[in-house]
């Protein structure tokens, strides 16, 4: 076995160092590549806090806007309800016929076109979700302006009613006196879900 | 001076001095080494630590998320019911106010005999452009509005005509179809007073094409006059 002298000694010191320096970077290059790694996923839940935080705080303010506007959701029922409620149509255009002084001789209902239970008189109405009833009305011996008002107030109630077609006939005498009314009427009703 | 040292030893006190110093810089690495170890095991500690807070905290906040999964329901509902209304509203045609319009185009010496709408007489259902049309492209698509009025005389019919002509808001072009003279004999309605017959004795039949307005237009375009 050979003897260990200073020289020998010397190049296993160079040697060690080498190795050292090659250790030291690969540490650093792993180190921080781990390092890296870790923040891109601490970045990512940090973002992802923020978004739901945001989120969070979005829901708190429609939570509070649904709070103050507690009764939109009955307005809009009123609106558009989901049930066909005849009755309560019904007696509504009996109300502005009266309130009005238009003389209702015949109230109609169309049969509908909708198929289905708690669908009948129900047809389609060319918007999405929404169907009708259509109602036909038929009325004598009315003013003009009683007409105009008794078409403002089926315009303007909240339950939404829309006149599609309307046939007046005007007397003979007088103008201003309308001997024949014929209009149709469609009372909307949401198809729910 | 005559270094009388043997070669050997020399040699090896050369390199005995060389490793003194190459020792240092082993030390110097290794110290080095074990310092990078050091701080970036503690980062990685700390950013563990981090990391762990973070998914606590997004866990915490998925859970409260889903108990607001009701109310975005609740208010996905309302919103699509609210634009339904709003589409159901910008579909709205008014005729207390589309009656009074017309009543307006009414020259003095004439009277409406009868009116007949339907909302697909007025409301728009193709493009906007289709519906702005005028002149004799609408005449040749579009079903004309039929107005009858019985008129003091031919000069009343024409006004009356040209008034319609000119009420572009409302329509888009009109044809006169006939004058006739209302006669006993040729009375249209047999319960007609003679009264009338004498102040209105022309019956004009007039073809109108209504100006075909977008949803959007629908419940602004006629609110002229109130007055019949």
């Amino acid at each position: 076995m050979k003897k260990l002298n200073a020289k020998m000694l010397f190049w296993i010191l160079i040697a060690i160092n080498v190795l050292l320096v090659g250790a030291t970077l690969a540490v650093f290059t792993q180190a921080s590549s781990a390092a890296q790694k870790k923040s891109q996923k601490i970045v990512g839940y940090k973002s992802n806090d923020q978004a739901n935080d945001q989120l969070i705080s979005y829901y708190k303010v429609l939570q509070t806007t649904l709070n103050q506007n507690a009764s939109l959701e009955s307005t809009i029922q009123k609106i558009l309800p989901t049930d066909k409620d005849q009755s309560g149509a019904l007696a509504d255009l009996d109300k502005f016929s009266k309130d009005n002084h238009v003389p209702i001789q015949q109230i109609s209902f169309n049969p509908g076109t909708n198929k289905g239970t708690g669908q009948t008189l129900t047809s389609p109405s060319g918007v999405k979700g929404v169907s009708v009833i259509s109602v036909a009305l038929s009325s004598t011996n009315a003013t003009y302006e009683n007409t105009l008002a008794f078409l403002k107030t089926i315009e303007n109630t909240q339950r939404r009613m829309q006149v599609t077609s309307l046939n007046i006939t005007p007397n003979n005498t007088n103008p201003d006196l309308l001997n024949r009314i014929d209009m149709t009427v469609d009372i909307y009703l949401s198809e729910g879900k | 001076m005559i270094n009388l040292v043997p070669d050997e030893m020399r040699i090896n006190n050369r390199y005995a001095l060389r490793n003194v110093r190459l020792v240092r810089y082993t030390a110097v690495a290794i110290l080095t080494m074990l310092s990078i170890l050091a701080i970036t095991g503690l980062s990685i500690l700390n950013m563990n630590r981090t990391e762990n807070t973070y998914q606590q905290q997004s866990e915490q906040q998925a859970q409260k998320l889903a108990t607001y999964k009701p109310l975005q329901d609740k208010s996905k509902q309302l919103s699509d019911q609210i634009t339904t209304i709003n589409t159901l509203l910008a579909r709205q045609v008014k005729f207390s106010e589309l009656l009074p319009s017309i009543a307006q185009l009414m020259p003095p010496g004439a009277v409406l005999e009868d009116l007949d709408f339907t909302t697909s007489d007025i409301l728009n259902t193709t493009t906007p452009a289709a519906g702005a049309a005028s002149g004799s492209a609408t005449s040749a698509t579009q079903k004309p509005f039929i107005l009858r009025a019985a008129v003091k005389d031919r000069t009343v019919a024409s006004t009356l005509l040209n008034n319609i002509k000119t009420s572009k808001g409302l329509f888009t072009d009109a044809d006169i179809v006939s004058v006739n003279q209302a006669t006993k004999g040729t009375s249209t309605d047999a319960n007609a007073t003679p009264s009338i017959t004498v102040r209105y004795p022309y019956e004009v039949t007039i073809n109108a094409y209504l100006k075909k307005i977008s949803p959007q237009q629908s419940t602004t375009s006629s609110q002229g006059s109130k007055t019949p």
